[in-house]
């Protein structure tokens, strides 16, 4: 494999497993190789983790944001900016895609926030442990109703939604099978927490109440037991469909885009090779994740899978600012910048439904498209910023003039590197050939680095980089 | 515990004050409160940021008598991060920013009289400045958390002189925070990242550490402010560990406060009984300890009469507590 190709390979990795990385990150990468790139992705611990103290000093309301969603969001921005552990960030956004709970009906980020920290510290753990968990979480209990789940009437929402989209899939159970389901979980609620006036939220708490629990003998997916909660979610694990839907969602998340979840029983997967030999990994590893993401980085399908997925709104922010390292650390800005997914079509702690958000080509309409645009487009060519300020030292590091073409070239080196079409690089040339060469001696420095800037900003509008 | 007992010396819990609010009665976020000659306190609010990246009303500077009447407040739009008070001899309050860089003085009336301040690492330039405190001349000890120093300026804001770098040795910092001068004007900076509070002379010299010497479960954890009470004894807000530990003037330890509100304030009473709803709720729940412990305390001041004063940025509270001088305790076996 050619230096080139091989740093392009860590590119597609960091992009996928993280949030990109600079050229000075792929330096580092290169030097250790493919492989013990995925290791050091996977085994968070050789890395610190971010340092929340000094968020919840600045952005002191971002603690406890309660129903606000702007500080709840610019709570977990903070962590995705500065993480060292992208991969456990981007598997906390992964299992928020799956099991999404949403702040429009819960009206408490807190909690929300609660949730978000489960999935990062137990999202490379066992999917077992995280289905329990789920199960026990006050946001995901309030969001599903399983607080209005009782003994004398059972409540289908959660037992429903754990079958449909958290683990089987439509086709996989019958109604009786949610019935059923339900009523293993019921008695499993929120104790009365104190209310928001007049000093905040207090926190909520996870109560079995045994006086509520049906104890009676219930028939689930063939088997006939007096179930309860844990039981239905072994019961679950047992099922090929569920391994092949996780399977799915990885492959969904990390390779290719997929079509929507509930098309799922309906359309094959694009690459069921490829699905099936993540299900067996799940299956043989006692569904364990952090095997399947090795296998899965590893895999012929996710090398040859480069731009295969749109980024979604927050991998395009997220990529975007660590690239030119704007808003990291405590900032005055990190509440709106918080916004910005969600004005790209994905507001953080707060999807659309418990079905989470449609992804690939509906992330784009005119309307995100232009903001994806503008967003990445306003950052690249300041040049003012920290991260563009280097980008631009190392396009200018040449003879002292360089041609358009290679102005072109060493744009897209740095903003991947990213191997564009023919008619896309012919498209850059062109605009870069309107001002002919480009000189990098101190008197035309400030001149070129505007040139090099506006360059990467309509780098930032092509397919390549808006797919990733 | 509403009464706290070590050698000699007795805490009894008061009141709360406050709520949290955006405006009026209330607190948002209280970062840093300062006691008053005349029984009042100003309660600086640091509030949110906005999603539309403008600087919130709800950032201000609140004025309260310590018998809980709201006097009024002002700061309104004047600053970004507001981070600390400090009160001269002329009754003008001083607030730190540190988004700006910037002190920014106040007449007693609120109203605001300049400000000043250089962001920079050069002698005099601030970055990032967050706890002052007066000493008895009227001099501003500055700490320059960003630049990991404390600076001694005027109250116009001349220099006068700087000590300190990054690190962990004596006399060292990592983003320290909090800060005040004691009566005999000794100087006690909250060194936030290093976990310790560290005492200087006036000039200074390094005097000794408190917090960093005991068992796990004593040691402080990232410290937001410090005061000292007339009898010498060092109050220390434990950001980290939610609590405020005291100390005897050698540094040993002498007992923890976690807060003990379980009482409503006067304006948190109205709230409440204003809601049936809350009423309600309120009668729901079984375990009430969460209402009156510290929820993240940042900032404490003591007052002439030797009352002890904590702010929680959470709660939009403050808990009052006495030093009591002459408490008895017989050992009747009651």
């Amino acid at each position: 494999m050619t230096v080139t190709a091989e740093r392009e390979l860590l590119a597609h990795l960091l992009r996928r497993a993280g949030f990109g990385a600079s050229s000075d990150d792929l330096d580092v990468f290169s030097e250790i190789g493919y492989e013990a790139t995925v290791e050091k992705l996977i085994n968070v611990d050789s890395e610190t983790a971010v340092d929340e103290y000094s968020l919840l000093r600045r952005h002191p309301i971002t603690e406890v944001p309660g129903g606000a969603s702007g500080p709840g969001q610019a709570n977990w921005l903070y962590f995705m900016l500065n993480t060292q552990r992208p991969l456990q960030e981007k598997m906390a956004l992964f299992w928020h895609h799956v099991f999404a709970t949403g702040n429009a009906k819960v009206d408490n980020c807190n909690h929300l926030l609660d949730q978000i920290a489960m999935f990062r510290e137990e999202g490379m753990g066992n999917y077992r442990n995280l289905l329990v968990n789920l199960a026990r979480d006050p946001a995901m209990i309030f969001w599903l109703d399983n607080n209005e789940n009782h003994k004398n009437a059972p409540n289908e929402n959660w037992g429903r939604e754990l079958l449909e989209l958290f683990s089987l899939g439509v086709g996989n159970y019958t109604e009786t099978d949610v019935f059923e389901c339900s009523r293993a979980f019921t008695g499993w609620t929120i104790g009365a927490k104190m209310p928001r006036y007049p000093y905040g939220r207090h926190p909520w708490k996870f109560e079995f109440r045994a006086e509520d629990h049906d104890y009676t003998e219930k028939t689930f997916l063939g088997h006939t037991g007096n179930f309860d909660g844990e039981d239905i979610i072994d019961i679950i694990l047992q099922q090929d469909a569920c391994s092949k839907f996780i399977a799915r969602h990885l492959y969904n998340f990390f390779v290719e885009d997929e079509p929507q979840v509930p098309a799922w029983n309906i359309e094959a997967p694009k690459n069921p090779e490829a699905v099936n030999q993540l299900a067996k990994i799940l299956i043989d590893s006692d569904y364990e994740v952090k095997p399947a993401l090795r296998a899965l980085f590893n895999s012929s399908f996710f090398k040859e899978s480069a731009y295969k997925r749109v980024k979604s709104p927050v991998e395009v922010v997220v990529g975007t600012l660590r690239l030119v390292e704007d808003v990291l650390g405590p900032d005055p800005r990190l509440e709106s910048t918080a916004k910005e997914p969600g004005y790209m079509g994905q507001d953080i702690l707060d999807p659309p439904s418990v079905e989470g958000w449609h992804t690939g080509r509906e992330w784009i309409n005119s309307g995100a498209l232009v903001k994806r645009v503008n967003f990445v487009s306003d950052r690249l060519s300041d040049t003012a910023l920290p991260g563009v300020k280097k980008i631009i030292s190392k396009i200018a590091d040449c003879d002292g003039t360089m041609s358009p073409e290679e102005l072109v070239e060493k744009c897209l080196e740095q903003m991947g590197p990213l191997p564009v079409k023919d008619k896309t690089r012919e498209e850059l040339v062109s605009h870069a050939n309107e001002q002919g060469n480009i000189t990098w001696d101190e008197k035309s420095y400030e001149q070129s680095a505007v040139r090099a800037s506006e360059m990467l900003a309509l780098i930032a509008s092509t397919r390549e980089y808006q797919f990733g | 515990m509403l009464t706290t007992t070590v050698q000699g010396r007795t805490w009894n819990f008061s009141h709360a004050i406050g709520r949290n609010a955006a405006a009026g009665n209330g607190f948002t976020q209280p970062m840093s409160i300062v006691s008053f000659k005349d029984d009042s306190i100003y309660v600086l609010s640091r509030g949110g940021d906005g999603a539309g990246g403008v600087v919130q009303p709800n950032k201000r500077i609140g004025k309260v008598t310590i018998d809980e009447e709201f006097i009024g407040d002002f700061g309104h739009g004047d600053f970004t991060w507001p981070s600390s008070l400090a009160v001269d001899s002329r009754s003008h309050v001083y607030c730190t920013d540190e988004h700006t860089n910037t002190v920014i003085e106040y007449d007693p009336e609120g109203k605001k009289m300049g400000e000043w301040g250089d962001p920079g690492n050069k002698e005099g330039n601030l970055n990032m400045p967050s706890g002052i405190a007066f000493d008895s001349s009227d001099n501003l000890f500055v700490v320059d958390s960003g630049n990991n120093r404390i600076q001694k300026f005027t109250r116009e804001g001349e220099f006068i002189l700087t000590w300190g770098e990054a690190g962990s040795s004596e006399g060292q910092f990592s983003d320290p925070w909090g800060i005040t001068v004691d009566q005999n004007s000794n100087v006690y900076v909250a060194d936030w990242g290093n976990n310790r509070v560290q005492k200087f002379t006036p000039e200074g010299e390094f005097l000794l550490s408190y917090g960093v010497t005991f068992p796990e479960d004593m040691r402080l954890n990232h410290p937001s402010d410090v005061a000292v009470d007339s009898e010498g004894d060092v109050y220390v807000v434990d950001w980290g560990n939610k609590r405020v530990q005291i100390f005897d003037p050698e540094g040993e330890i002498l007992t923890s406060l976690y807060g003990d509100a379980y009482e409503f304030s006067q304006w948190a009473k109205e709230v409440v009984e204003s809601n049936p709803d809350a009423l309600k709720a309120y009668r729901r729940v079984e375990d009430k300890s969460s209402l009156a412990t510290f929820e993240r305390p940042t900032s404490i001041t003591i007052d002439s009469q030797d009352r002890i004063i904590v702010s929680e940025s959470t709660r939009g509270r403050l808990q009052v507590y006495a030093k009591e001088k002459d408490y008895l305790d017989p050992q009747y076996n009651l």
